[in-house]
């Protein structure tokens, strides 16, 4: 053997670059999906018209359906989406977990039930552009707060092991679900707008959503990234991550944080969105490997395009203009899927 | 190099060190020795900073260790552990190129130097044909190699192995034992606990038992390695003989069954 044992996996830049582009072509090809039965010539007009890169006259109506809600909705789709998958290998990295993720470990539960607070309290007045800003704070708190509830629960049975961290999950997924439920009962009024939101979907949402998500998608990005190694030495488990020189304590909890707000946000302008954070990172690190820096970055395009797919699969495939919630269709995906790690670890695998 | 002054340390209430001094000095070879529940594992990660004496003080370099930064003493101190879990899709060149990390820059990628310091670290434990391979496919001997070669790839002047060569079998143990010499040959401090006192006795020029939390014996194994001292420790009769071959001592089992016989046998051939 006279290759360096070293050199990343041979076929690693290649998969980023085709990750890359099938992230662009699913963005692309978003536009075109709609119940307004706009041709594509009509929605290539419309979209150069509303970027203001083309003079040609063109309905109104056209640019509204194509930049300010399909375009707007494609961004986001694609934002939560990147931010559940690698929340996802984050925390499955740091659990030493592979079926860990922010659907499985009450934290998308707690951000819901964060936000469902908040709006029941009226902070954020009728979710009008104003209250908007409370969101993401309620549901980063609610997400903190049941992460660590999870990981107490399951430190005290004994571990962060397969099985025990997911009980652990479920468990609080559960009490914090029926206390929704609760907070629906006792504020009749916003009822409704506390329903909407919560089923997973990016009906309605536009350009004001990912304002409100970027910032801490950005931040916690960066956290993630800038110890993206440490994520790859702390899989290895703590006292070795720390023999090999990680500062284990700030590494790990700027990597809960960050994780933690990319998924509190995405809960907060998108609902609860589960299995993405799962399903992706499996696949990709039987494709490319352990090392979390190219897993990081691979999830982040796969996440997107999943979920950008998944929401046009909403949006299409219920008849005569109806739209499914986009929560749904990742379960229905994602929870076979989930099925499949669980009886492979019970065989022994990891 | 490494020192230990009335080093407490346990796991919450539970006390498991109780008063350890010890100094170790580099281009040592130094064998752990002690029954199970002894100590030794804590006593390791007490030297590698896992975990921190309730009291006492521990040395590395004539500084507190608490004093470094984990970089600053991961690049002083390598350990191999005695337990090993990995994601499956981890190969063994990439756990190798880890040991690299606290010489990592802030960009956060592996340079040159590092590559071809994980590559000489592969090529001297003979770890580098499944370089690509997971590690989830290789055996445990194989697994063993490959954290004594990022243990190399951390170019420490210490070396601490916590029951490296328990899972092992004869030959596989003592291929790992040869290469630490190896090592040590080089002026390396190379501190292992471990469970085969034979083994032990073929590699160490010092032995340090542990018991209950103390230091109970510590010396050259010369010196120390006596039926007394063995019986002693471990609670069991223990016969020492010299090695065959080598000036070396060596120790046997002699189980109650096994010795009533012979005593029946020596009456009966008597009588």
């Amino acid at each position: 053997m006279t290759r360096s044992p070293s050199l990343p996996l041979p076929g690693r830049p290649w998969a980023l670059l085709a990750l890359a582009g099938l992230a662009a072509v699913s963005l692309a090809a978003g536009l075109f999906f709609g119940p307004m039965g706009l041709t594509p010539a009509e929605v290539w007009r419309a979209l150069l018209a509303g970027l203001g890169l083309g003079p040609v006259p063109v309905e109104a109506s056209a640019i509204t359906v194509v930049v300010h809600i399909r375009l707007a909705r494609l961004c986001l789709a694609f934002l939560v989406g990147s931010g559940l998958a690698v929340s996802g290998v984050v925390f499955q990295g740091l659990l030493r977990n592979p079926l860990a993720e922010p659907f499985t470990l009450g934290v998308a539960g707690g951000a819901a039930f964060g936000a469902a607070g908040a709006i029941a309290l009226g902070l954020t007045g009728s979710i009008g552009p104003a209250g908007l800003g409370v969101l993401p704070l309620a549901a980063l708190t609610g997400a903190l707060l049941a992460l660590g509830a999870v990981l107490a629960l399951s430190r005290a049975a004994g571990g962060f092991g397969r099985e025990t961290l997911v009980l652990a999950g479920i468990v609080v997924a559960t009490f914090l679900s029926a206390c929704i439920s609760l907070v629906k009962a006792l504020s009749e009024e916003s009822v409704a707008s506390i329903v909407f939101w919560i089923m997973g979907s990016f009906q309605g949402r536009g350009f004001a959503h990912v304002l409100l998500y970027l910032p801490y998608a950005a931040l916690g990005g960066l956290l993630i990234a800038i110890n993206a190694r440490e994520l790859d030495l702390l899989a290895l488990g703590e006292d070795q991550a720390g023999q090999l020189g990680v500062n284990v304590g700030r590494a790990r909890l700027a990597l809960i944080v960050g994780a933690s707000l990319l998924a509190g946000a995405a809960v907060a302008v998108s609902g609860v969105i589960g299995f993405v954070g799962l399903v992706v990172p499996h696949a990709l690190r039987r494709l490319l490997g352990a090392a979390h820096p190219t897993l990081l970055a691979a999830s982040a395009l796969l996440g997107g395009a999943v979920l950008v797919w998944s929401d046009v699969a909403a949006r299409t495939i219920p008849p005569g203009g109806t739209e499914l919630p986009v929560g749904v269709v990742t379960a229905l995906v994602g929870g076979p899927v989930f099925c499949l790690m669980l009886r492979r670890g019970r065989r022994g695998e990891p | 190099m490494i020192r230990l002054d009335g080093v407490h340390a346990g796991y919450g209430p539970a006390e498991v060190l109780r008063g350890i001094d010890l100094t170790f000095a580099s281009g040592e070879m130094v064998g752990l020795l002690g029954p199970n529940g002894s100590g030794k594992t804590t006593l390791v990660k007490v030297m590698s900073g896992a975990l921190s004496p309730s009291a006492g003080r521990v040395e590395l370099e004539g500084r507190p260790l608490a004093h470094f930064s984990p970089r600053q003493r991961a690049r002083r101190l390598a350990v191999v552990p005695q337990r090993f879990e990995a994601s499956a899709e981890l190969t063994a060149g990439e756990l190798v190129l880890h040991g690299r990390y606290p010489y990592l820059s802030f960009f956060g990628a592996y340079a040159c130097t590092d590559h071809e310091a994980a590559q000489k670290a592969m090529k001297a434990t003979a770890t580098a044909p499944f370089a690509h391979r997971p590690l989830t496919a290789l055996s445990g001997g194989e697994v063993k190699r490959v954290l004594v070669a990022r243990a190399l790839a951390q170019a420490t002047p210490a070396l601490i192995l916590d029951e490296a060569v328990s899972e092992l079998d004869l030959a596989r143990s003592v291929e790992i034992c040869e290469l630490l010499a190896c090592l040590n040959s080089g002026g390396r401090l190379v501190i292992m606990a471990l469970h085969d006192v034979n083994l032990a006795a073929l590699f160490c020029r010092r032995l340090v038992f542990i018991k209950n939390g103390r230091v109970a014996v510590d010396g050259p194994t010369a010196e120390v390695f006596t039926a007394t001292i063995l019986s002693d420790i471990y609670d069991t009769d223990i016969i020492v003989t010299r090695h065959p071959v080598l000036d070396v001592p060596q120790a046997h089992l002699l189980p109650r069954a096994a010795r009533a016989r012979a005593r029946t046998a020596c009456r009966s051939s008597l009588g």
